[in-house]
C-alpha cells in the first residue's frame, strides 16, 4: 500500500465550492489594503530604484531566505526568533501550496499524483516540524514582548494579537490533522509526530462525532487563515510585503552620499515639509518599519535620552501617512503603536512641528547607526536631512548657534571664522616645505596625491598636529604630494548635513573647480568627513577622484615597507583602543586598515570597546553637531569616552578630525582618575617613524 | 466593471466544474476568481478615499473585530484539544455523547472562563483605582 492522503477528506462538495468563493474576500481585502499604501507612495517624488534588478533580486534572496541582516551576533535571540517564525511559516505556506497544486493542477490536468509514497511521508514530517518551529518562534516572541521587554522594543496589542493568531492557526492545523488521522486510522499516522499522540487520544470519541468536529475545525481553520490574509495589510503583518519591497528597491548609491538637489535655483521646494516632498521610495520605506527597535540599539540620541528616536520618527511618518491615506493604509485604532502618534494625531497636522518635532530633526548626528542596523534598509538620515533642508532653506529656522557657522562658511570658506590666508600656516612648522598645487602646476610638475587638509586640520591647533604628522609620514615615504593651501575651502559636508544645500553645493563646486583645474587624480584626507564627501558626493557634481583616507594610505605605506616603525613613546607597553569614525567605518566600511596600523605599532596592545566596527557608537560630532549645543544632561561624547576608559586603554586612537575634538572634550569632562590621551593614527605612526625627524617640533 | 464580471465568471466556472466533475476547470475558476478579487481590491484601493465615516468606524473597530473573530474561531480547536486531553487522561468513552452537546459544553466552559477573566481584569483595575484614591 502506497502512503497517500485524500485531499478534501470529509469535506462535502458545497463546502469545497464555498471555500473558493470565500477566499476571494480576504484576497480582495489584502489587495485593497496594499493598494491603499501604494496610492500613498505614488504621491512621493520620482526616484529610480529599478536599476540592476538581477543584483537586487539576489540580495533580496540573501536577506530573506538567509536572514542576512536579521540574524546578527548581537541580536541572536531576535534573529533566531524571526528565523523560526519565517522558516515555520514559509514551510507551512509551501505545504498548503503543494496540496493545492496536487489537488487542482497535477491530478485534474495531468492525472499525476505526486503527494504519495516517500515524498508524502517526508511532507508530513516536514510540516509537523515546521509547525513546531513556528510555535517556538511565537513562544520566543511572546516571551520577549511580555517578559524580557527590551528597552528598544515597544509592544502594542496588535503585536500580541498577530502572534496569538498564528499560534491558533498552527494548533488548528495539528488538531485538524489529528482528527483526520483518528478517523482514517492512517497506517502512517506516526510520521505526523505532533498530531499522532493527539489522534490517539481522540480515538475514544465516536466516528460520527469526530467527523463533525473535523468539518467544524476545517471551516474554522480556513476562516482563521482567511482572516489572517485579510487582516495582513492593516497590521504589522504587512511587513513581508513592504519589507521585501523595500529591501528589493533599496538605495544602491553609496551610503555616505546624500542626494544632491538638482536644479537648485529652479526647484519649487527645497527639502521636505510635506509627505509628498519625500520620494516614493522613502514613503514606501516608512511603511516597511515593523518597529523592531534595532535602529535604537546603537543610536547616540536614544542612548543618551534625547528627543530623537529613529524608530519613533519613522513610525510618526507612517502614522501620518496612514492618517492621510485613510485607515486602510496603515495601522490605526486602539491597537496602534504609541510611537506613531508621539506628537499627536490627525491628517491636518504640519509635518515639521506637528508630526516630527524640530528638536528631533536637529538632534541627529547622522552617524548612520540606525541605517546600519535596520533589517529592512530604511534610510533615516537622508529623510532627516530633507527635513533640515526645508527648515533651513524654506523656513530660515535652525538653532541659533548654526548662524555664525553658515556665515563663516559663506564668507570665509571655513566654519571657524578664520582667514583663508592662514590655511597653510601649519606648513611653517615643517622642516621640509610642503608644496602648494599652484606652485606645482606653475612648474609644470605633477604630484602623486593632493593632500586635502580640511578646515579642522588647517585651523584648529590640536588638529594641526595631526596634519603635520601626516605630512611627515608622506615625506618619509617619499611621496610627491601637495596641498591646495589658500585655494582650499570647506568641502561642504557640514553645510550639507546641516541642511544648507545651496551653501554645500557652492563650496563643493568651488573645490571641484580647483581640483579639476589642477587635473587632480588622487586625493588623501586625514578627516573622515572630507574623505566621505569627496569620495561619495563629489561625483554627483562632476568631481571624480581616487580618494584615500590616511589610515588606508599609512597601512599601505607600512605594508610596502616605504616607512618603517620603531617604538613610539605614547604606546610604550600601553593599551590602545580604536574608535571607528562613523563616516569612515559605517559609511565607507574602512575597519581593518586603522586596526592594521595600530597592530604594527611596537609595544601597543590593542583592545576593543564593546561597541566597535559597524556597531560603533558615535562621538556625537557628526551632522553639524560639533557646532551645536547638545541638548539633555547626558552627553554623547562623554558616554563614548567612558566606554573607552572602561577598556583600561591609555590611548584612545581615532582617525577623524571631528572625533578628535569630541574626544578631547569628552576626556576633559570625564571624572576618571586616570585620563587617557587622545591621538590620531597619524600621530602615533609619526611618533614611531624611524626616519630622522624632519619637522620643527612646535 | 471588469472585476465583478471576472468574479461572476469564476463562480460560474467553479459551479460547472463541481457539477460536471470536470476537475480540470477548478484551477481555471480559481485563477479567474483571484484575478477578479485582486483586480477589484487594487482598483478600489487606488481610487479615491473611502467615506470618512467608513474610515472612522474601521479605525475604531478593525482591531476589536480581529480579536473577537480570533476568539470565536478558536472555539472548535479549544474544544478538540479539551476533549483530547480528557480522553487521554481519563480514557473516557464519548461514543454516546452527541457532537451538539459537546460543542455546547465547551462553549459554556469557555464562556465561564471568559467571564472569570473579565472579572479578574475588572478586579485588578478596581484595585489600581483604589490604590490611587487611598
Amino acid at each position: 500500500m502506497n502512503p497517500a492522503r485524500e485531499i478534501l477528506f470529509n469535506i462535502d462538495p458545497v463546502s469545497a465550492v464555498a471555500i473558493y468563493i470565500l477566499m476571494t474576500l480576504p484576497v480582495a481585502l489584502l489587495a485593497y489594503g496594499l493598494a491603499r499604501r501604494v496610492r500613498r507612495w505614488r504621491m512621493g517624488a520620482p526616484e529610480n530604484r529599478f536599476e540592476r534588478m538581477g543584483a537586487r533580486l539576489w540580495y533580496l534572496l540573501r536577506m530573506t531566505v538567509l536572514h542576512g541582516r536579521i540574524v546578527r551576533q548581537r541580536n541572536l535571540y531576535g534573529g533566531l526568533m524571526h528565523a523560526c517564525l519565517f522558516g515555520g511559516f514559509v514551510t507551512l505556506l509551501a505545504g498548503t501550496t503543494i496540496v493545492m497544486i496536487e489537488a487542482d493542477v497535477a491530478v485534474p490536468l495531468f492525472g499525476w499524483s505526486f503527494l504519495r509514497g516517500d515524498f508524502y511521508i517526508g511532507f508530513k514530517l516536514a510540516l509537523n516540524a515546521a509547525g513546531l518551529l513556528l510555535l517556538a518562534g511565537i513562544a520566543m516572541a511572546l516571551y520577549r514582548r511580555i517578559v524580557m521587554k527590551p528597552a528598544t522594543q515597544e509592544s502594542s496589542p496588535d503585536d500580541v494579537l498577530i502572534l496569538v493568531w498564528l499560534a491558533v492557526l498552527v494548533v488548528q492545523g495539528y488538531v485538524l490533522q489529528a482528527l483526520r488521522l483518528s478517523l482514517t486510522h492512517d497506517p502512517w499516522a506516526a510520521w505526523s509526530f505532533v498530531s499522532y499522540p493527539l489522534a490517539l487520544a481522540l480515538r475514544s470519541i465516536a466516528p460520527e462525532v469526530l467527523s463533525q468536529m473535523h468539518q467544524f475545525t476545517w471551516w474554522s481553520h480556513a476562516l482563521v487563515a482567511f482572516g489572517l490574509i485579510g487582516y495582513a495589510a492593516y497590521s504589522k503583518l504587512v511587513h513581508p510585503f513592504t519589507a521585501m519591497a523595500n529591501v528589493l528597491l533599496r538605495r544602491l548609491k553609496p551610503r555616505g552620499a546624500l542626494d544632491a538637489i538638482e536644479n537648485l535655483d529652479t526647484a519649487e521646494v527645497i527639502g521636505a515639509s510635506k509627505l509628498e516632498h519625500f520620494s516614493w521610495a522613502q514613503l514606501m520605506s516608512v511603511d516597511a518599519c515593523m518597529h523592531c527597535g534595532r535602529c535604537l540599539e546603537f543610536c547616540p540620541t536614544f542612548n543618551t535620552g534625547k528627543a530623537l528616536r529613529p524608530r519613533d520618527l519613522i513610525l510618526s511618518l507612517a502614522g501620518y501617512q496612514a492618517d492621510q491615506g485613510g485607515v486602510f493604509s496603515g495601522v490605526l485604532g486602539e491597537g496602534a503603536n504609541a510611537g506613531r502618534f508621539k506628537n499627536g494625531r490627525g491628517a491636518d497636522r504640519q509635518l515639521i512641528g506637528g508630526v516630527v518635532s524640530k528638536q528631533e530633526i536637529w538632534d541627529c548626528t547622522t552617524c548612520g547607526a540606525c541605517m546600519e542596523q535596520c533589517p529592512v534598509h530604511i534610510e533615516h538620515v537622508p529623510m532627516i536631512v530633507s527635513l533640515r533642508r526645508n527648515l533651513v532653506t524654506e523656513q530660515n529656522s535652525f538653532p541659533p548657534e548654526v548662524q555664525p557657522i553658515f556665515n563663516s562658511l559663506e564668507r570665509l570658506g571655513n566654519p571657524y571664522q578664520s582667514v583663508p590666508m592662514e590655511r597653510a600656516a601649519w606648513t611653517k612648522k615643517m622642516a621640509t616645505p610642503v608644496a602648494e598645487m599652484k606652485d606645482v602646476a606653475a612648474n609644470g610638475e605633477t604630484v602623486d596625491y593632493l593632500f586635502f587638509v580640511g578646515c579642522v586640520g588647517s585651523f584648529v591647533s590640536r588638529n594641526q598636529k595631526i596634519t603635520i604628522a601626516l605630512a611627515r609620514i608622506l615625506q618619509a615615504a617619499g611621496l610627491k604630494f601637495a596641498i591646495l593651501g589658500k585655494e582650499e575651502s570647506c568641502n561642504g559636508d557640514p553645510a550639507r548635513r546641516l541642511g544648507h544645500e545651496f551653501l554645500a553645493q557652492q563650496l563643493a563646486m568651488k573645490t571641484i573647480e580647483r581640483m579639476n583645474h589642477y587635473n587632480i587624480k588622487k586625493v588623501v584626507t586625514s578627516c573622515a568627513h572630507c574623505f566621505n564627501a569627496i569620495k561619495n558626493e563629489y561625483p554627483q557634481l562632476g568631481g571624480n577622484y581616487e580618494v584615500i583616507h590616511h589610515s588606508q594610505l599609512i597601512e599601505e605605506l607600512i605594508a610596502s615597507k616605504k616607512i618603517s616603525l620603531g617604538e613610539g613613546a605614547a604606546l610604550k607597553n600601553g593599551k590602545v583602543t580604536y574608535h571607528d569614525p562613523c563616516y569612515l567605518g559605517r559609511y565607507n566600511q574602512v575597519y581593518d586598515e586603522p586596526r592594521g596600523v595600530l597592530g604594527r605599532l611596537k609595544g601597543a596592545e590593542v583592545v576593543e570597546m564593546p561597541r566597535n566596527r559597524a556597531q560603533s557608537f558615535c562621538c556625537g560630532g557628526g551632522g553639524g553637531q560639533a557646532f551645536m549645543k547638545e541638548q539633555g544632561a547626558q552627553r554623547i561624547n562623554v558616554t563614548r569616552v567612558k566606554e573607552a576608559i572602561a577598556t583600561g586603554a591609555e590611548v584612545i586612537a581615532t582617525s577623524c578630525a571631528f572625533c578628535m575634538g569630541m574626544f578631547e572634550d569628552g576626556v576633559g569632562a570625564s571624572d576618571a582618575a586616570k585620563k587617557p590621551r587622545v591621538l590620531d593614527l597619524a600621530e602615533l605612526v609619526a611618533e614611531a617613524l624611524q626616519e630622522p625627524a624632519d619637522v620643527k617640533r612646535s | 466593471m471588469v472585476c465583478p464580471i471576472l468574479l461572476a465568471v469564476g463562480f460560474a466556472i467553479l459551479l460547472v466544474s463541481e457539477s460536471t466533475g470536470l476537475a480540470a476547470l477548478r484551477i481555471v475558476a480559481v485563477g479567474v476568481l483571484l484575478a477578479g478579487a485582486i483586480g477589484g481590491g487594487v482598483r478600489a484601493g487606488l481610487a479615491s478615499e473611502p467615506p470618512a465615516l467608513f474610515n472612522a468606524l474601521a479605525a475604531r473597530f478593525t482591531h476589536t473585530l480581529a480579536r473577537v473573530t480570533i476568539l470565536v474561531l478558536l472555539l472548535p480547536t479549544a474544544l478538540s484539544l479539551l476533549l483530547a486531553l480528557i480522553g487521554a487522561l481519563l480514557r473516557t468513552d464519548y461514543a454516546q455523547i452527541s457532537a451538539f452537546w459537546m460543542m455546547l459544553g465547551a462553549v459554556i466552559a469557555l464562556t465561564l472562563l471568559a467571564v472569570l477573566a473579565a472579572a479578574l481584569t475588572l478586579a485588578g483595575r478596581a484595585l489600581r483605582v483604589a490604590e490611587k484614591i487611598l
